[in-house]
C-alpha cells in the first residue's frame, strides 16, 4: 500500500469504520510510515475540532416556538384554499394526542440508553400485554375502576396499588387486572379496552435501573419526568417512575401516542 | 440534545444564511408530521429527521445535480502532501470560551466555503454522529463514496484551515 491509497483508510480508521481485513491492513503500513502515522494525528485532531465546533451551535430560543405555531397553522406558506395533501392536519385535529405526541417526541431531547443488565420485568410486561390482550393470560374481570383498583392493591397486601389512570378520553376504559411475579417481584396489571388499541398498565415497586437496554429516553422539562420508551414486535411501552412506583403503559398504539397518554396523566413525584 | 439542535446544526451549516437554516428546521418538522406514518417507531428517527431535512435543502438550496462528479477538480492531489502538518495535537487543553466561539466561527465559515457535497459527509459523520451507513442513507448514495468524500472533505478543510488551527492558544496546557 502507499501513502495515498492510505488516505482513505485513514478517515475510515478516525471513524472506526474499517473492515476487519482492512484495519490489518492499515495497520501495517502506519506501523512503518511516519508521515501516515502523523496524518492519522491530525486528521483525528481536526474531526475532534469540527464536532467541537458543532457543539457551539444550538438552535436559537424562538425557533422552538415558531415551529410549534407553524404547526399549529394548517398549510403554512400555502393558498389557504389549496387543498391539504395527504390530509395529515385535518387526521391530526382529530387525534390531538397524536399531534402532542408527535411534538414531544420532535422537540424533547432524547438519550439512547445503553445497559448491559436485562430489566425483566419491562421485557415480560411487553410479552404478557399480548398474551392479556388475547384472553390467553388469566385475569380478574372488573370494570368498576374504584372496585379493581382495591382488588388489586389487596393482592399484594395493600404495599400499593395501581396507577388507576382513567383512560376515557382515549376511549379506553378498564376491563380487569391481575397480579404477576417477575423476578420475584409482584406486579400490578391493569388492562383497558375500547375503541383505541388495547392498553394494560404495569406497576410495581422499582427504580429507573428497571429500565430496559436499549430504551430511548425523553426527558420531559415541563413535568420534570424522564419516560422511557421501548418496543418489541410492535408493542410499544413507556415507563416512567412516580415516587417508589414504577409505571409501564404497554400498547400496539403507535409509541408518539401512547406517550402522550403517559405524558397526559403522569404525576410528577 | 433534542432532536431540534441536531437538525439546527445540520441547517446552519448546510445552508448560505441563518435565515435559511431557520426555514429548513421548521420545513422538516411540517414534513415530519406529514410523513409520520412512513416512521417505523423503534429505528432511526434523528437520521430519519436528518434525511427529511436534507431532501429538503436539496430540492430547495441546491442548484446542481447530486452527486456531481467533481473529483479531480478538486483533487490538487499532491502525493501525501503535507497537508495535515501542524495542526495541534488532539486535546489542545482548556481554552477560553472567546477563543472557542472565535475557532467555531472559523470552522463554520472554512466548511462553507468547501464544496457540498464534501461538506454533506462531514456534517453528518462529524458532528452528527452518524455512521456512514446512515450517512449513505440520508444522502442517498453508496457507503463508499461517503468515505471518500470524507476523506476528501476533511483534506479541503484543512487546506482552508490551515495556519489557524495550529496558531498557538494562549494558556493551553498540556494534559
Ligand atoms: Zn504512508
Amino acid at each position: 500500500m502507499n501513502c495515498k491509497e492510505a488516505q482513505e483508510l485513514i478517515t475510515a480508521l478516525v471513524d472506526d469504520e474499517l473492515s476487519a481485513s482492512e484495519l490489518a491492513s492499515i495497520e501495517s503500513h502506519l506501523r512503518e510510515c511516519v508521515k501516515c502515522q502523523f496524518a492519522h494525528r491530525q486528521e483525528r485532531a481536526l474531526k475532534t475540532a469540527v464536532r467541537t465546533a458543532g457543539s457551539a451551535v444550538s438552535s436559537p430560543g424562538d425557533l422552538r416556538e415558531k415551529i410549534l405555531s407553524g404547526l399549529g397553522r394548517p398549510g403554512k406558506g400555502k393558498a389557504l384554499n389549496e387543498p391539504q395533501g395527504p390530509g395529515w392536519l385535518s387526521q391530526l385535529a382529530f387525534r390531538p394526542a397524536l399531534a402532542f405526541a408527535l411534538l414531544l417526541l420532535l422537540l424533547l431531547p432524547v438519550v439512547y440508553l445503553m445497559r448491559s443488565e436485562p430489566a425483566p420485568i419491562a421485557l415480560s410486561a411487553l410479552k404478557s400485554h399480548e398474551r392479556m390482550v388475547a384472553g390467553s393470560l388469566s385475569y380478574t374481570r372488573e370494570e368498576n375502576p374504584e372496585k379493581l383498583k382495591i382488588q388489586l392493591a389487596r393482592s399484594v397486601d395493600g404495599r400499593f396499588g395501581p396507577m388507576g389512570y382513567d383512560l376515557s378520553m382515549m376511549g379506553l376504559r378498564p376491563v380487569g387486572g391481575a397480579v404477576q411475579e417477575v423476578a420475584g417481584r409482584k406486579i400490578i396489571v391493569a388492562l383497558y379496552e375500547g375503541t383505541a388499541p388495547s392498553l394494560t398498565c404495569y406497576t410495581f415497586l422499582g427504580t429507573e435501573r428497571d429500565v430496559p437496554k436499549g430504551a430511548a429516553l425523553f426527558a420531559d422539562p415541563e413535568k420534570k419526568i424522564n419516560f422511557y420508551t421501548f418496543s418489541h414486535q410492535g408493542v410499544n411501552g413507556v415507563m416512567h417512575r412516580e415516587g417508589e412506583l414504577i409505571c409501564i403503559l404497554v400498547s400496539e398504539m403507535p409509541l408518539p401516542e401512547l406517550l402522550a397518554v403517559a405524558r397526559s396523566k403522569a404525576q410528577p413525584s | 440534545m433534542t432532536y431540534l439542535d441536531h437538525l439546527y446544526r445540520m441547517a446552519f451549516h448546510l445552508a448560505k444564511q441563518q435565515e435559511e437554516a431557520h426555514d429548513m428546521v421548521q420545513e422538516t418538522y411540517v414534513r415530519a408530521l406529514g410523513a409520520y406514518h412512513q416512521f417505523t417507531p423503534g429505528t432511526n428517527m434523528k437520521a430519519w429527521l436528518t434525511k427529511i431535512l436534507y431532501n429538503f435543502f436539496f430540492d430547495r438550496f441546491h442548484e446542481k445535480k447530486r452527486w456531481v462528479l467533481v473529483e479531480g477538480k478538486f483533487g490538487e492531489d499532491e502525493e501525501q502532501p503535507d497537508y495535515w502538518e501542524r495542526v495541534p495535537a488532539e486535546n489542545p487543553g482548556p481554552e477560553s470560551q472567546l477563543l472557542l466561539k472565535e475557532r467555531s466561527a472559523k470552522i463554520a465559515d472554512a466548511l462553507r466555503n468547501i464544496p457540498e457535497e464534501f461538506r454533506a459527509p462531514i456534517l453528518l459523520v462529524d458532528m452528527g454522529d452518524f455512521s456512514y451507513a446512515e450517512a449513505a442513507e440520508i444522502l442517498a448514495c453508496p457507503v463508499g463514496t461517503v468515505r471518500s468524500r470524507l476523506s476528501r472533505g476533511r483534506r479541503l478543510l484543512y487546506r482552508r484551515l490551515k495556519g489557524y488551527l495550529d496558531a498557538p492558544k494562549k494558556g493551553s496546557t498540556e494534559e
